[in-house]
């Protein structure tokens, strides 16, 4: 770790080729935030989990089904082995704790260590880093989660095929559920940037962010009389609705109705916390 | 040119920056000069746009830092509380921060060599020494080779040959013509890097003038003299202009006089002296002599958690203890 001060040329002004064109646009600060996104172990180590929790998951629920299938009762074969898709996205499920963490890292992890300063520095109009984040963050989480998604239907329904209960994806609604369980997740995982934004700890935006999509609906279902609706509008309540096939209409939204309520979740989260990082000193 | 025109920032009721205005000029070293807590971070994260003055203005250039399309083309900055992501590597931090610009890689590449860290490029930060850290910060303020350079507390955590690096780019830079903008607590650190000073205390502006003058006004001569016949010689001198302390019996410091007027003036009077000793007031003293009142968390009073442990404070503490055992 020598360095000398003695080197021409490198401490002295450099040619304007060097830097010509050199300023901040959107596509740069994409690219900035993909390198961010992508240089971070945590990353990594995040979405291997999610990966392996969707698939893993997908198989194991699948096989229990095949089990429990060949012990059943007629009856029980009638009502209880409805929707064999859901079976094989029981693991995406899950997978939004891992994705809704590193969410949430991918801001705090910025405020805890400083790096916050620099990444404001450098574009001081700010708002392009939090949007470019949320961009490049989740079309990877989007991408991630179908192809993984993807793997577990498929892997799902060859084990529940071993008893004809699988479905294909050429059935109704399967398509829908398939792209909306991978919209789900990365739902989630904006909604724990927004949430690591607006309280910069990541101890309490992890907190906040399980409340918000385990506590909430168990505390929604335990709501006496029409009070439990409320189900419906909550983030998890909304997923539900995207990928339910045949659901009662009481208790969940249509699909679209689903998608809207996590469009409004996603506007008015990332919305606030936009609001905030401009107001706020850094 | 870094121009601050009445900046004004307060946290709840605390007053960090009150009022300051101040040029910051190019082609020399500024020094920005106060003891901990005086508000010379806040001042440098208000030049950059990271906080929001509660009132006044700060520009570079003219220019508020936020309506810069290059930021990192005008102002390289080295935030004193690191600003690095400590679980990337040194390499895909640079070009992260490159990239928002359309810096090349190669200047990556170049500013890593211009520290010295092209070996550890590929380690996380993590497992940076401070000193490495500093380093690190340096290269990414000249990744955008900006006009402008702010930096604070750059010599934090070097070793010797660290700071002497330091010392030598910062003056190589200025010669270039940029504008350098250094923050320190430590008064001997400026003495030999700035040529300039921009002296607070508590927010507010205190001295701001050439390094030579604040020296010069500051080791204002005092002698120290011994004679046995101490009350004559006060006497003689005092008749003549000069002004005196008696200290003790046989002892006594004249101030504003040289050793050789002093002199004469003993011999003129017919008193023998026993000693005659100009002493120089330290950097550090002259310091800690104009900032005193303004050393918001000083020792003696309730002890403050807020003191930082490092080296460099402790260096300053003790300044601090010297300051006061003289006072």
């Amino acid at each position: 770790m020598t360095a000398t001060t003695e080197a021409p040329g490198l401490g002295s002004r450099q040619p304007a080729s060097v830097h010509a064109g050199a300023k901040v646009t959107i596509p740069r600060v994409l690219r900035s935030e993909w390198t961010k996104l992508t240089s971070l172990r945590s990353t990594v180590w995040t979405l291997l989990i999610a990966l392996v929790v969707t698939i893993g998951f997908g198989c194991l629920i699948s096989a229990i089904w095949v089990s429990e299938w060949r012990n059943a009762s007629p009856e029980e074969r009638a009502t209880d082995f409805t929707d064999p898709v859901m079976a094989s996205l029981t693991g995406a499920y899950f997978s939004q704790i891992a994705v809704g963490v590193l969410g949430v890292l991918l801001i705090t992890g910025e405020y805890s260590t400083g790096m916050i300063r620099t990444s404001l520095g450098a574009v001081p109009h700010r708002l392009p880093v939090l949007f470019c984040k949320a961009a490049v963050f989740g079309v990877l989480s989007f991408v991630l989660a179908l192809s993984a998604i993807l793997v577990a239907f498929f892997a799902g329904q060859a084990i529940l095929n071993q008893e004809n209960l699988g479905s294909s994806i050429g059935d109704p609604h399967v398509l829908r559920v398939l792209l909306g369980g991978a919209f789900f997740v990365m739902a989630i995982g904006l909604l724990g940037l927004a949430l690591g934004t607006l309280i910069r700890s990541t101890g309490g935006s992890i907190a906040a962010l399980l409340g918000l999509i385990f506590v909430v609906p168990i505390i929604t279902s335990l709501l006496p009389g029409d009070w439990d609706k409320i189900h419906k509008y909550v983030p998890d309540g909304a997923g539900e609705a995207l990928v339910t096939i045949g659901g009662d209409p009481e208790r969940v939204m249509s699909p679209l109705g689903g998608l809207i309520v996590l469009l409004i979740w996603l506007v008015v989260g990332l919305g606030s916390a936009a609001y905030v990082l401009i107001r706020r000193d850094a | 040119m870094i121009e601050a025109r009445g900046l004004t920032k307060r946290y709840g009721t605390k007053t960090a920056v009150d009022e300051l205005t101040f040029t910051v000029r190019p082609g020399i070293v500024t020094g920005f000069l106060g003891p901990n807590g005086a508000g010379k971070s806040t001042t440098m994260r208000l030049a950059i746009g990271l906080d929001r003055p509660t009132g006044g203005t700060i520009t570079i250039n003219s220019q508020r830092y936020r309506d810069f399309p290059a930021p990192l083309r005008e102002v390289g900055v080295l935030l004193e509380a690191r600003a690095i992501h400590t679980g990337r590597t040194a390499y895909k931090h640079l070009l992260a921060v490159a990239q928002t610009h359309g810096v090349p890689r190669r200047r990556v590449d170049e500013v890593l060599g211009l520290v010295g860290l092209t070996e550890v490029a590929g380690k996380r930060v993590g497992g940076f020494s401070l000193g490495m850290g500093q380093r690190l910060g340096i290269a990414q303020a000249m990744l955008g080779d900006p006009g402008v350079l702010i930096l604070d507390e750059p010599v934090n955590g070097l070793d010797p040959e660290g700071i002497r690096w330091i010392r030598n780019l910062l003056q190589t830079l200025a010669t270039e013509g940029r504008t350098i903008f250094v923050s320190s607590h430590l008064m001997s650190e400026m003495a030999q890097t700035a040529t300039h000073l921009i002296v607070v205390g508590r927010g507010k502006l205190i001295a701001d003038t050439s390094v030579e003058d604040f020296i010069r006004s500051a080791s204002g001569s005092a002698v120290h003299v011994r004679t046995p016949h101490a009350a004559r010689l006060t006497e003689a001198l005092e008749a003549a202009g000069a002004h005196v302390t008696l200290t003790g019996t046989e002892t006594l410091d004249v101030s504003d006089w040289t050793a050789a007027q002093i002199g004469d003036a003993a011999f003129a009077a017919g008193v023998p002296l026993h000693e005659l000793t100009p002493r120089q007031v330290s950097l550090e003293d002259a310091f800690m002599d104009i900032t005193r009142d303004a050393v918001e968390y000083s020792h003696g009073q309730a002890p403050s958690p807020r003191v930082p442990a490092s080296t460099a404070a402790g260096h300053a503490d003790a300044g601090a203890n010297t300051a006061r055992g003289q006072a």
